[in-house]
């Protein structure tokens, strides 16, 4: 009983610690438009570590859902009513990281903090439901009106480097369009703002 | 919606596609998963007692009005489309009144679903309108702009009656929903305050109270802070509040402030509550209905209404 309450406190004394180096690495780079206290801190949010996908979901959804107070609106990524596929549901953090935007692996860095650490290589990646760990791209190209486009969306590999890392294409295995292989159609709207049929309040669905 | 709640409805795809496949187009278009979705919920908003036995719920995603039985409130009586997306929503002399987000108006429809007219003139007058409420006996529609951040006041007919528009302007931070008190002639408005946590001091989360010629009453903010407040109602001295964040119905004692009771919880499973968005309460039974927008469904807390 006792070593058990020394090594809690050790335990909490590590936290506290490891707390303390990780805000200020956390502290200087978060995008502009949230502050910390918008995501920490909220009464009935759970503790600091804000762990638990649902909850994470409400409280991001207390902005960007409806009712929110934030004008950009967004909702999870699952199947559509009449669906050909194995039921998914990606969540927020499945694709966004929470804190900021992170460099990819192509040398630039990602916008609209699509994707997250995954692992120590620092780079913006996803774990999507078939394929593993993956990198993700997803940059502006300054073209169409200033939303990103062409490589952003769905890259068609048009580096030529043998990947599919497009925010649309990394995750796919079975869709009609835009798999993360040369498999398939890769032609549908390339180049184009999917969002702008497939809206993120719809779940990408049309 | 979790991922067992598709389970079933994978199954009656899969069993659905088996036996259609042949009759179905090869390829639907993405309006027709639209449409697909207009006898289920999808993110239901803002709640309203309609005509008798029926509750009217705005779902914001499905972009429908929908149409749901008292008793089983799974049991969608019918819906009708609306061009944008549906947030507020109120019934009075047959008519039903909706706040469309997207073209920035309250759009008056009668039980068919037909559009009659907009309040307030051209579409765009409205920026944000989060939620409605209305007093029939004394014709007038109170409406919440989260935009422009005041409560606008229009007669059931459509003009805006302009000696006492505007209520809120300057107290007001991030209005979301509102009710009244027809009794006490006064206006309940819930704020988000600033986005920050809800004990912020630039500008906490509230439910302010006005009469109806704009004049603040009073300011409540719960025994403890609430977080995210959203859609409300008032029942003999006590206010309902949905906590978005929370998962709760907050039950508020209307003079002392204080937080005398809960509904709910926060959770992914049956009967408990992510994302509530707004409270119906009705008057004689006492049930409390609740649109619970991720599990997509309107729960019903029997006789919820009576406080001990
Ligand atoms: C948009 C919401 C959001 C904002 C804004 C935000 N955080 Fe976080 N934070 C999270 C979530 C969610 C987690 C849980 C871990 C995860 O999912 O990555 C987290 C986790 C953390 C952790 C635990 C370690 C870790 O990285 O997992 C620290 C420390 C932290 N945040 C600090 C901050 C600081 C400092 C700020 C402001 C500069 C901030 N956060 C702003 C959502 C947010
Ligand atoms: C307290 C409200 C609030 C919460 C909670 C919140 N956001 Fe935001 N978010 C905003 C606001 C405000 C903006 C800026 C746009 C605007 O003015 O509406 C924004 C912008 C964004 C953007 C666009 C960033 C860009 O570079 O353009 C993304 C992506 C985003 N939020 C994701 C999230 C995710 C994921 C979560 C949950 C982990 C979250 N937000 C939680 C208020 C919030
Ligand atoms: C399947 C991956 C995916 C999921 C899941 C996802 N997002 Fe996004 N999100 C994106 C992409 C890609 C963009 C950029 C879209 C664009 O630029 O049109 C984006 C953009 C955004 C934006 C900014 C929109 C804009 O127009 O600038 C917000 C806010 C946001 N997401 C919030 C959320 C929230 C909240 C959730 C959870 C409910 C979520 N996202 C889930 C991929 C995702
Ligand atoms: C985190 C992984 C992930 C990302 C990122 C992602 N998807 Fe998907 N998406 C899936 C999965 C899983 C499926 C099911 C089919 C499959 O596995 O290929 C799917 C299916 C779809 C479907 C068909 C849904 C149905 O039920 O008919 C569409 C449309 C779609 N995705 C659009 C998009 C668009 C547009 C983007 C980029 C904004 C995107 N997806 C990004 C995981 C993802
Ligand atoms: C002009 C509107 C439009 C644009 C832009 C658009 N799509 Fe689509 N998308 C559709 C329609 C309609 C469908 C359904 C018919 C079909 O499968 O072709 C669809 C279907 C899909 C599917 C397959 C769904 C399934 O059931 O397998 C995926 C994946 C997809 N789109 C991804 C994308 C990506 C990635 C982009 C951007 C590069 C994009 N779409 C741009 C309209 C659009």
């Amino acid at each position: 009983m006792k070593r058990n309450t020394v090594y809690l406190i050790l335990v909490m004394m590590a936290v506290g610690l490891g707390t303390l180096f990780l805000m200020p690495r956390e502290a200087s780079p978060l995008i502009a438009s949230h502050e910390c206290s918008y995501c920490h801190g909220v009464h009935g949010a759970p503790g600091p570590a804000l762990l638990k996908e649902a909850q994470v979901e409400t409280l991001c959804l207390t902005c960007h859902g409806p009712g929110g107070t934030s004008t950009l609106k967004a909702d999870v990524h699952t199947n559509a009513a009449r669906s050909d596929y194995p039921p998914f549901r990606i969540s927020c953090r499945g694709c966004h990281d929470p804190h900021d935007n992170l460099p990819n692996w192509l040398g630039g860095t990602n916008i609209k903090l699509v994707g997250s650490e995954q692992d120590t290589t620092g780079y913006a990646r996803i774990t999507t439901p078939n394929s593993g760990i993956r990198d993700v791209v997803y940059e502006s190209r300054g073209t169409d009106a200033g939303e990103p486009s062409l490589h952003s969306f769905a890259d068609n590999d048009e580096d030529g480097n043998t990947v599919y890392d497009g925010v649309c294409e990394t995750c796919h295995t079975l869709t009609r369009h835009h798999h993360n292989n040369p498999t398939g159609d890769h032609s549908h709207h390339v180049g184009e703002t999917c969002t702008r049929c497939h809206d993120h309040l719809d779940g990408f669905l049309r | 919606m979790t991922i067992r709640s598709y389970v079933p409805l994978t199954l009656f795809v899969i069993l659905a596609l088996g036996a259609g496949l042949m009759l179905l187009p090869a390829e639907s278009t993405a309006a027709e998963h639209a449409k697909q979705r207009m006898d289920q919920l999808l993110s239901p908003a803002r709640l309203s007692p309609g005509p008798s036995g029926i509750l009217l719920v705005t779902d914001y995603c499905a972009q429908a009005v929908f149409m749901v039985s008292r008793t089983t409130v799974a049991k969608v009586i019918r819906s009708f489309s609306i061009n944008g997306r549906p947030l507020g929503i109120a019934w009075a002399r047959g008519r039903i009144y909706v706040g469309n987000e997207t073209t920035g108006a309250v759009e008056v429809y009668n039980p068919a679903g037909k559009r009659m007219y907009t309040l307030g003139g051209a579409p765009g007058s409205v920026k944000q309108p989060s939620d409605i409420a209305v007093d029939a006996s004394r014709g007038l529609i109170f409406v919440v702009d989260g935009q422009e951040k005041r409560i606008r006041v229009f007669g059931l007919k459509g003009p805006e009656l302009t000696a006492i528009s505007g209520i809120g302007a300057g107290s007001l931070v991030n209005p979301i929903g509102i009710a009244l008190d027809q009794t006490r002639e006064e206006i309940l408005v819930s704020d988000y305050g600033h986005p920050a946590d809800s004990s912020d001091e630039r500008a906490p989360s509230l439910v302010h109270i006005f009469d109806y010629d704009g004049n603040k009453i009073a300011e409540i903010s719960g025994s403890r802070r609430f977080s995210r407040p959203q859609g409300l109602a008032v029942e003999e001295g006590h206010i309902y509040l949905a906590d978005g964040m929370l998962g709760q119905v907050l039950v508020l004692d209307r003079s002392s402030g204080a937080t005398v009771a809960t509904l709910g919880e926060f959770g992914t499973g049956p009967g408990q509550l992510q994302l509530p968005l707004d409270v119906v309460i009705d008057p004689s039974s006492k049930d409390v209905y609740v649109t619970n927008n991720r599990a997509a469904r309107i729960e019903l807390f029997e006789g919820g209404g009576q406080v001990p």
